[in-house]
Formats: C-alpha cells, sequence, structure tokens
C-alpha cells in the first residue's frame, strides 16, 4: 500500500459503510463431485455500496487490512457465519461453513478467542466450522501449530485455502494440525485438458484420506474439469461451474429447490 | 421488449390454416411453460418479464397485436399493454377492434371469454378472463389485422387453453413466492428466536447487572442486525452499547447517540432505532434497550422479539437484584459466624466436621475449611461430641460439657464445647451444630483475679496490725531513748541501743506492711541509681557478710530516673539481702547500673513502654529458684525463708516501686544456676536534686505550751514525758472533747496542738480546726499510723504538719520545734 489515496474507497467510507450495515454475506455453494449433494457453504464477504452496488472484496480489501477494521469486520464475518449456520443446521440442514481468516486476523492473535465468541453466541455446532487461511499465513507463523491445535481443540476445522499438490505438501500440512485442503483455484485454471489436471491430482485423494485430511477443489469452471476431478475422486467442489455465491435466503431457495429434485445434477 | 426466456421451440411464423395457427400457438405454449413453470435456482423471475414472453409467443403467429391487462384486488388496471406483431404493425387495436376496450373490462370482471364481433363467424380478436386465486386478475386479448384470417373455433379454444394456463403459471409462481416469502421470514424468525435463545442464556448466566446489560446489548445487536445497541439501567448507573464487529461490549453511555426516549414496556419503531423499556418492579431501575438499523427497516416481527428481548433483561435483572440480597445476607451471617469469639463447628452427625470457623481454627489448630485438609478432632473433644450428639438427639436442647486438659497440638488447654442439633430445610440429614471455646486463658484469669483478692484481704489485715504495731513500736523506741539517756552503765546503754535498733527495724516492717494493702504514698525524686548503689555499698557489705564478694559495675553514664528514694534503696537491700540468702556457702553477688533501650517486642513482656531505661541488676551465683519460686517470687507473703526468717514482703515492694515508677522487675534463674533481678527505670532527662544539708539554725527549745490529744494511754503518757523533758509546758487528753475542755478551761497562751488523727470521737483534724478558730495562731502537728498528710486539708496552712507514726521521740521534738519556729 503506496499511500492511502491508492484505493477508491476512505477508510472512513469504509467505516461508515460497515458500522450501518452495508456489509453482507454471501455463500458459495459446495457440492459433493460425485453426487452433486450439497455439502457445505464458503462464506465470502460482500458491500453493498449505495451507489456502486455489490462490490466484491477486491474492491476494498487494500483499504480494509491497512485500516483498524480488519478485527471487527472479522469478528462480525465469523459471528455472522456462525450464526447462519446455525439456522440451516437447526432448520434440519447439516452442512459445513467455511470462513475466510485473513493475514492480519491470524497474525493478530486471539483468534481462537474469537472463534469461542462466535460459537458460543450463535451456539453452532463448532464441528461444522471450517476456517480458512493461507499457506503463507500458517508459513510465517512461529505459533502456527498452538494456534491450529487450541482451534482443534474447540473442533473446528482448520483449512489451507490455496493448496497446491506438491511434493511432500499435504503432508506437512498434516503434520501442522490441518484437515482441510482447498486445492487453489489458480491449480485448476491452467489445467484445462483432462489428462493434465489428473496427472496432477492423481493419488492425491487417497494419500489426503490416509492422513485424515479432506480435499476441496476450489474454482471448478466447466463440466470437464469436474468430471476429472470426481474421476481422481476428489470428493468436494466449489466454482462458477457449479454455483455462484447467493445470500443467505438464495441459499434457503437452493436447499428447497434441491430437495425438490433431488438427483437433479447441478 | 425484452425476452427473458427464448421458447426452444421457435413456432412457425406464417398465416397458416386455423389448425396449424392453434397449434403453434400450443407448442410454443408447452416450450413456455417447461420454462416457466419451475423457477429454478438464481434470482427471482419477474412477473412483467412473464408476461412479455407470452406476449411474444402468442403474437409469433397468432396474434397481430396482444393485449395483456391487469387489474389489482380492487378492480384498478394496473397494467395495459400492447404487443405488435411480427409485421411491425403497431397502433391501437381499438382502431382495428372498435370497442375493445369495453369487452376487457367485461371479461376482466366476467372471467369468460368474448369474441369481437360478439355474432357471426369472422371472429377478429378474442379475448380471455384471467382468473388468479379465485378473484379477477385481468385479461389477455389476441386480435388480428383486418387483412388476416378471422379466428375459427379451434382458435378461440387455443387461445383459451394459453391463457388459462397463463392464469395458472402465474398463480403457481404467486403461490411460490408467496410460500417462499413465508419461509424466510420463518427462517427470519427462526434466526431471532434462536438468538433470542441464546441470548436469554447469557443473560441468565450474567453475574451482576453490569453483565446483564453487556450481555443483553451484544444479543440485540445480533438478534436484529443493527449497527448499535445500547442499554442504559438504573438512572444511567448501569450502562453499556455495543457496535457492529464489536465482539464485547463496553460499558457507559454513548452521548453522542440520540437515543429516542421510551414509556412503558411496549417497543416501538422511532425512525432508525427500535426501543423498548427495560426494567424490574423497582421502577427507579428502570431503563430501556434501544437498537439502531440503518440497513433495513424494523418489521412488526422484530417489535415482537425486542419486547422478549426486554422481558428476558427484566427478569435477569431481578433474579441478580434477589440473588444480591440473598448473597449480602449470607455474607453478613458468614461474616458474623467467622468473626464469633467462640469455635463453631458444622459437623455431621456422626461428629465429622464439615464446615468451621475462623475461631475453631485458632482453638483448634486447624486448617481453613475452603482451603481443604484434615481437621484433627483430640479424642477427647471427639468423644464429648458424640456423648453431646446423642444427648441433643434425646434432649433436642443444647448440650454442654467442660473439658479439662485436652491436649491440641501438644498444648494443654481447657475446654467448654456444647452441641445442637440443627435441621436444615432441603437437608435430610441434621448437621450437628458444636460450639467449642477455649477457657484455659478464662480460667487463669479467674484464678489470678482470686489470688489478688486474697492479697488484698491480707494486705488489709496487715495494714490494720501494722496499725497497732506502730503505736506499740512509738512506745518502745520513745522509752528506749528516755532509758538511754536516763542510765549511766555503759552496758545498759548498749542494750538500749539494741532495743532502739531492733524497733527500728520492726518499724521498717510495718511500713512495709502497711504498703501491701493500699498504695503508699511515693515521694519521687530525680537521683542518679549508681551514686545511690555507691552510697550504700558499705551497707551492703556489712549485710552480705564476708563469705559474698560485692562487685559493682556501674555505667556512670546511665542517667537518672525518677523514683522514691528510700523505697529504692530498701530494694537494693531486700535484693542483696535474698541474694545472701541464697548463698549460704557464700558466692558472688554483682549489681549492675546500664542503660538500655528496651525494644517493642521485650517492652510488651515487661509491660512497659519501648524506650530508654535504667537497669539495675542484682545478681547471685546462688541456689537458684525453679519454675515455680520464680512465678510467685513477687507476690506478697510468698517466701522460702521458713516462717522465722522471712516477711514475703521484700520482692512485692520491689515489684510495686518499679511499676509505680512506670518500670518493670523481671527475674532469671535456674537451679543450681544462682538468680538475677532485673529492675527496669525509664531514664529521665531532668535535673538531679541535690539534697543540701539544712543549714537553718536550730531553734531554741522549750517555752511554749503544748497540748496532746492522744487515745493510746501509753503513747500518751511518753509524749507528755518527752515533752516535758524539753521543756515545754503540757497539757493532755484522752479524747478530742477532753482536749477541748482543757484548752476552754485553760486561761494561758495554748502554742501547739499534737494529736493523734484517729481519736475516737471527733478527728485529730476537726479538733485543731476548732481551736484554730477559737485560738487563732495555734500550730497543729497531726500524727498517725494509717493516714496522710492529706488529713492537714482545711487547717491553717502553714501553722500545721504531719508527723507519721511510728515516730521516735526526738521526731516529735524536731516537728514540734519546726512548727513553733514558723511562728517567729
Amino acid at each position: 500500500m503506496p499511500v492511502s489515496d491508492a484505493g477508491p474507497f476512505s477508510e472512513a467510507a469504509l467505516r461508515e459503510g460497515f458500522e450501518s450495515g452495508q456489509f453482507l454475506l454471501v455463500y458459495q455453494p459446495i457440492y459433493d463431485l460425485q453426487t452433486s449433494a450439497f455439502v457445505g457453504v464458503e462464506a465470502l464477504i460482500r458491500w453493498r455500496h449505495p451507489e456502486r452496488g455489490l462490490l466484491t472484496p477486491d474492491a476494498f480489501i487494500d483499504v480494509l487490512d491497512s485500516s483498524d477494521l480488519v478485527r471487527p469486520v472479522a469478528q462480525w464475518t465469523l459471528e455472522t457465519a456462525c450464526d447462519q449456520g446455525a439456522v440451516w443446521h437447526d432448520a434440519g440442514y447439516r452442512f459445513r461453513v467455511s470462513v475466510n481468516v485473513s493475514a492480519r486476523q491470524w497474525g493478530a492473535g486471539g483468534i481462537d478467542d474469537d472463534v469461542r465468541d462466535a460459537l458460543g453466541a450463535s451456539r453452532f455446532d463448532p464441528t461444522l466450522l471450517v476456517l480458512e487461511v493461507s499457506r503463507s499465513t500458517l508459513e510465517s507463523d512461529p505459533h502456527a501449530r498452538a494456534r491450529l491445535r487450541s482451534l482443534a481443540e474447540l473442533g473446528v476445522h482448520r483449512a489451507v485455502d490455496d493448496f497446491i499438490p506438491d511434493e511432500g505438501e499435504l503432508e506437512r500440512l498434516a503434520d501442522l494440525g490441518v484437515d482441510v485442503v482447498k486445492i487453489d483455484r489458480t491449480f485448476l485454471a491452467g489445467r484445462t485438458g483432462s489428462g493434465e489436471l489428473g496427472a496432477a491430482v492423481a493419488t492425491l485423494a487417497a494419500r489426503a484420506e490416509a492422513l485424515g485430511i479432506s480435499v476441496i477443489a476450489a474454482g471448478i469452471e466447466d463440466a470437464d474439469q469436474r468430471e476429472v476431478l470426481a474421476r481422481e475422486s476428489i470428493a468436494t467442489g466449489q466454482g462458477f461451474g457449479l454455483s455462484e455465491p447467493y445470500e443467505a435466503d438464495e441459499i434457503d431457495r437452493v436447499l428447497e429447490d434441491f430437495s425438490i429434485f433431488s438427483g437433479k445434477p447441478l | 421488449m425484452a425476452r427473458r426466456a427464448t421458447p426452444p421451440q421457435s413456432a412457425v411464423s406464417e398465416h397458416a390454416g386455423g389448425g396449424g395457427r392453434a397449434d403453434g400457438l400450443r407448442a410454443r405454449y408447452v416450450g413456455f411453460r417447461g420454462t416457466h413453470r419451475y423457477a429454478g435456482p438464481g434470482p427471482r423471475s419477474e412477473q412483467d418479464a412473464l408476461l412479455d414472453d407470452f406476449a411474444a409467443l402468442a403474437a409469433d403467429g397468432f396474434a397481430d397485436w396482444v393485449v395483456v391487462d391487469l387489474v389489482d384486488g380492487a378492480g384498478a388496471t394496473v397494467r395495459a399493454r400492447l404487443v405488435s406483431g411480427p409485421g411491425g404493425v403497431g397502433g391501437d387495436p381499438g382502431g382495428v377492434v372498435p370497442g375493445l376496450a369495453g369487452v376487457v373490462d367485461r371479461v376482466i370482471t366476467s372471467g369468460t371469454t368474448e369474441t369481437w364481433p360478439a355474432v357471426g363467424r369472422d371472429a377478429r380478436a378474442v379475448v380471455v378472463g384471467l382468473r388468479v386465486k379465485d378473484r379477477a386478475f385481468g385479461a389477455v386479448g389476441f386480435v388480428l389485422a383486418p387483412e388476416s384470417r378471422p379466428y375459427d373455433r379451434g382458435d378461440v379454444v387455443a387461445a383459451e387453453e394459453a391463457a388459462w394456463g397463463l392464469a395458472s403459471i402465474i398463480e403457481r409462481r404467486m403461490l411460490h413466492d408467496e410460500s417462499r416469502q413465508a419461509l424466510r421470514a420463518t427462517q427470519r424468525m427462526a434466526r431471532q428466536l434462536h438468538q433470542l435463545f441464546a441470548a436469554t442464556l447469557n443473560v441468565s448466566g450474567a453475574r451482576d447487572e453490569s453483565d446483564v446489560a453487556t450481555a443483553v446489548v451484544q444479543s440485540a445487536r445480533r438478534v436484529f442486525d443493527a449497527d448499535v445497541a445500547v442499554i442504559d439501567l438504573d438512572a444511567g448507573r448501569v450502562a453499556a452499547w455495543v457496535g457492529r464487529g464489536m465482539a464485547r461490549a463496553t460499558r457507559g453511555h454513548r452521548d453522542d447517540l440520540a437515543v429516542p426516549s421510551v414509556s412503558g414496556e411496549r417497543a416501538r419503531v422511532e425512525g432508525e432505532w427500535l426501543v423498548v423499556g427495560v426494567g424490574t418492579v423497582d421502577p427507579a431501575n428502570r431503563g430501556l434497550l434501544a437498537v439502531r438499523r440503518r440497513a433495513a427497516a424494523f418489521a412488526s416481527e422484530d417489535v415482537e422479539i425486542a419486547t422478549l428481548l426486554a422481558q428476558a433483561a427484566s427478569a435477569a435483572l431481578e433474579s441478580r437484584a434477589l440473588a444480591r440480597g440473598v448473597e449480602r445476607s449470607e455474607a453478613r451471617l458468614r461474616a458474623l459466624v467467622d468473626a464469633a469469639p467462640i469455635g463453631i463447628v458444622e459437623a455431621s452427625t456422626d461428629g465429622t466436621p464439615r464446615w468451621w470457623n475462623r475461631a475453631a481454627e485458632r482453638v483448634l489448630g486447624w486448617p481453613s475449611p475452603e482451603r481443604g485438609g484434615v481437621a484433627s478432632v483430640p479424642p477427647a473433644l471427639a468423644r464429648a461430641i458424640d456423648e453431646l450428639a446423642a444427648e441433643a438427639r434425646v434432649g433436642g436442647g443444647p448440650a454442654l460439657r467442660d473439658l479439662v486438659d485436652v491436649e491440641v497440638r501438644g498444648r494443654v488447654r481447657d475446654l467448654t464445647t456444647s452441641a445442637a442439633l440443627v435441621a436444615l430445610p432441603e437437608e435430610s440429614d441434621p448437621t450437628l451444630m458444636v460450639l467449642i471455646d477455649d477457657v484455659t486463658d478464662h480460667r487463669q484469669l479467674k484464678a489470678e483475679v482470686a489470688h489478688a483478692q486474697q492479697m488484698e484481704l491480707r494486705g488489709q489485715v496487715a495494714s490494720s496490725v501494722a496499725h497497732d504495731f506502730n503505736n506499740l513500736i512509738t512506745l518502745i523506741t520513745g522509752y528506749s531513748e528516755i532509758l538511754e539517756h536516763s542510765i549511766d552503765d555503759e552496758r545498759l546503754v548498749e542494750m538500749v541501743r539494741d532495743i532502739q535498733s531492733t524497733a527500728s527495724r520492726a518499724s521498717r516492717l510495718t511500713a512495709q506492711l502497711q504498703s501491701i494493702g493500699r498504695s503508699v504514698e511515693l515521694d519521687p525524686v530525680v537521683l542518679v541509681p549508681g551514686d545511690v548503689v555507691r552510697a550504700n555499698a558499705e551497707v551492703l557489705e556489712r549485710v552480705l557478710g564476708g563469705d559474698v564478694v560485692l562487685e559493682l559495675v556501674i555505667d556512670d553514664g546511665a542517667g537518672a530516673v525518677r523514683v522514691d528514694a528510700g523505697q529504692f534503696e530498701q530494694m537494693i537491700l531486700n535484693l542483696a539481702i535474698n541474694a545472701r540468702d541464697a548463698m549460704p556457702d557464700g558466692g558472688r553477688l554483682r549489681v549492675g547500673v546500664e542503660r538500655v533501650d528496651v525494644p517493642a517486642a521485650r517492652a510488651a513482656r515487661l509491660g512497659v513502654e519501648p524506650g530508654p531505661y535504667v537497669l539495675v541488676t542484682v545478681a547471685d551465683t546462688g541456689t537458684g529458684m525453679d519454675e515455680e519460686t520464680m512465678t510467685h517470687c513477687f507476690d506478697a507473703f510468698f517466701t522460702t525463708k521458713g516462717p522465722l526468717r522471712g516477711t514475703g514482703l521484700g520482692l512485692a515492694s520491689a515489684r510495686r516501686l518499679a511499676e509505680a515508677s512506670g518500670g518493670a522487675i523481671a527475674v532469671h534463674s535456674a537451679l543450681g544456676a544462682g538468680t538475677t533481678f532485673e529492675a527496669f527505670f525509664p531514664l529521665t532527662r531532668e535535673a538531679v536534686v541535690v539534697e543540701l544539708a539544712s543549714t537553718a539554725p536550730t531553734p531554741a527549745r522549750g517555752f511554749a505550751t503544748v497540748l496532746v490529744a492522744e487515745d493510746d494511754d501509753g503513747l500518751r503518757r511518753l509524749m507528755v514525758q518527752v515533752l516535758s523533758r524539753n521543756g515545754y509546758e503540757v497539757l493532755a487528753g484522752a479524747t478530742g472533747e477532753e482536749a477541748l475542755g482543757i484548752a476552754d478551761r485553760y486561761e494561758g497562751p495554748i502554742d501547739l496542738l499534737v494529736s493523734d488523727v484517729a481519736l475516737g470521737g471527733i478527728t485529730g483534724a476537726e479538733l485543731a480546726r476548732s481551736l484554730q478558730q477559737s485560738r487563732p495562731g495555734l500550730r497543729a502537728l497531726l500524727t498517725s499510723g494509717t493516714a496522710d498528710a492529706s488529713v492537714l486539708e482545711g487547717l491553717a496552712a502553714g501553722a500545721s504538719a504531719f508527723l507519721p507514726k511510728p515516730f521516735r521521740p526526738s521526731a516529735l521534738i524536731d516537728g514540734v520545734h519546726d512548727l513553733l519556729a514558723r511562728r517567729n
């Protein structure tokens, strides 16, 4: 961040937007690639700007990260996602809710307290909450192992959201205390051919299962990718090729329609 | 015209024959239904788009114009739309079909289908009524251009089928939307109720009002997804607020928020705010809960939820208030029990202690029950508690036991214990309440008081005996003095002197005896103890005899003290005599004088103020004392010397002197290791009074008349004799009345009255006062073995004096002379 006016929004505008309730969460469905069953959602933050419409984080993340709103926004995100997850759970649906943890929030410490607070206030089942962090965040944190352990003690799943299936990477992450890996969207983006992708993820599922790790494929753009991943036993995936993110009540509708058209490929 | 969905099967758009036109419409409608029947995932489809699509499919080969009119529930037209056909023909179909609007209106109301013209086979228009959810919804008109082939019967049926199909799709969608909205409302409500439930749990777990306040605002903010939530309770004494994204609430006010005021308990919406009253039955405690939400207006469910939340908060506040009352009462009782000076033990009926207070910890040396640990009950106490428990079960009332010499943690103590059965509500097993008091000190104190009373009694007896003794001694001394001057035989004179010295010792003894029973008039002066000891060294050596070596260790810088000089000398002498008696085979006596600083701890043991003292030490190398002797050696009449040798008064007097002077006396001894007495006297900065010998010339004796009043015949005769021998004219009476009579009858001057204080009738003082009134200038010398100089009060100042008994004749003469000398 060279200067503050590099971003289109001032911190004050961001604060005003946040504090007057213009921020919202949308949820991108995650499906079982074999059966098309709905297995979870990833919570994503949006800003419903009064003049500029619905904004994705790209438009404001730089300003947010350099402001002291990081912690409140992160806390609100966790809190809202847990609340919503608890509502779905209470309505009879049992699926995971993934929440992204930014490097700033992770580095500030107290993430386990934040999670405990959010879980306590919402009474959301901790085993349905997945916290997603990036590899670089974990690598730069000397206390990563202890933090992951304290989260595991809460019952919460720990995910790396930019996993690249390199040699030994899966084992390193498992050893550190990660139990979910999400294959990075850039990894899929470069591999449209079925042969290339198949080779890249071959045996990944088996190794992950042996380590007790769940694998999610992110950024699935087309049916071919999906087919290859399903063939390689990558259990779950998300992406615009499967479903775009929706607001909570639209997810209700997806769930409802899904229950009407059970078995219909999504 | 925006098309939201393209019919997958594009119908042939040529003006085909009647059957072809109707079939085309049917085919396109089937495709249309397949697209629009189910609303797939994604943003809600709009009705406008649906109608546009329908119009488009109808215009595509079936009609040149499609007119769709919709009405609302009241029948007012909400939408009128013209769709031109594929030929691009625009304009008003009303021009082609005169009166179309009237037909449409009719059809909307009737819900039927009409063709135009109404009669004849050349129908140029078909208008079908739309009914949705059993009410008039609108109408669809299919209109042909004049050049087109008129509609036949089959076309009318196809048009009806398509329009009715549209109505059913609209109805289905409407129902779908309504059920979805209901579902969403239910889910929103469910979410709020869910959070309300969580909030209730959070709030009910709060410790105090502040906790309730913070829990309520946090919950309220979440329940309503509000920007900010504030609570203000108890006239602002408890307040908290929380904003979006804050994990925890902040205590205190937010003055910058224009929170609307609230009246009553009903929640209400005011602009961006939703406010509701919160409070307990106590109106002073009333407050409000307010949440502000800018992103979305509050709905009626929100008001209901807010009311519920406020009720939960009120209930929590009330329960906190109740709990606090209970806690306060409990704390007060606990403090009372804990501070009770008697050990209180809560035990099970088998005597096992469950809880005990601090006094019990002290008395029994138990650990604090809060910290855990074993309370070891001394066996004797355990037995007593067992018995008491049995008695309490039978009798119901409290039972008592006195336990003597119970060993508690290695110390022998006397305990008083009592027990009662206490039936506590909600406890099936009754509790045994045991009170335990350590009465060891109390008993000792009682023994000491009894001892002191005995001492006092003995002292009173001694004092009265001493009074009579004094008179006898005065006689012995007086006559022996007369005798000494009346005989010349040296041998007899020596014997008389022995009589005098014996009487003199007896006199000292009676003085000591008297001092036991009542406070002695001390005459403290400032003196240097070292000097006094040195001055008496010769006397001490004589007292100690040849076998005991006297060693003086005197620090000349020790300083001065304020003490009765005579008693001080007496104390040194007494201590030396005791030491000598403890060293029958000789030894060494060390008398030391030094300055010491008595620190606080030692001062407390001695019973004096901390500070500088002059310490007089008298240490012998004698037989020493055992514990018992040491404990009692300062008691009056306590002696180890046997009935004939010691009076048991010496050390008692020494202690009395030391204590009266603000000091103390202590003893250290062990059998065979000698004894050391330490007498502490507070150091004084006052100047030492140097007593100079009197240089006043001895006044001439005689030439005066003296009236003697004394009830003791022997003593009176002695006094008369002594005074006469010294040249005085003497008048004498045995009582005050007799003396008054003599004075009345005597015509010459009476210069001086010598009178005993106690005379049976009027006292010596009264006699003196009376005579001083009738004979101004009369001097009075009062004597007494029991009274003191205070009897002179009320007598002529400077003309009266006091002479304590026993007195030597020379002291009487000196006293008379002194008084008469003042006359001049």
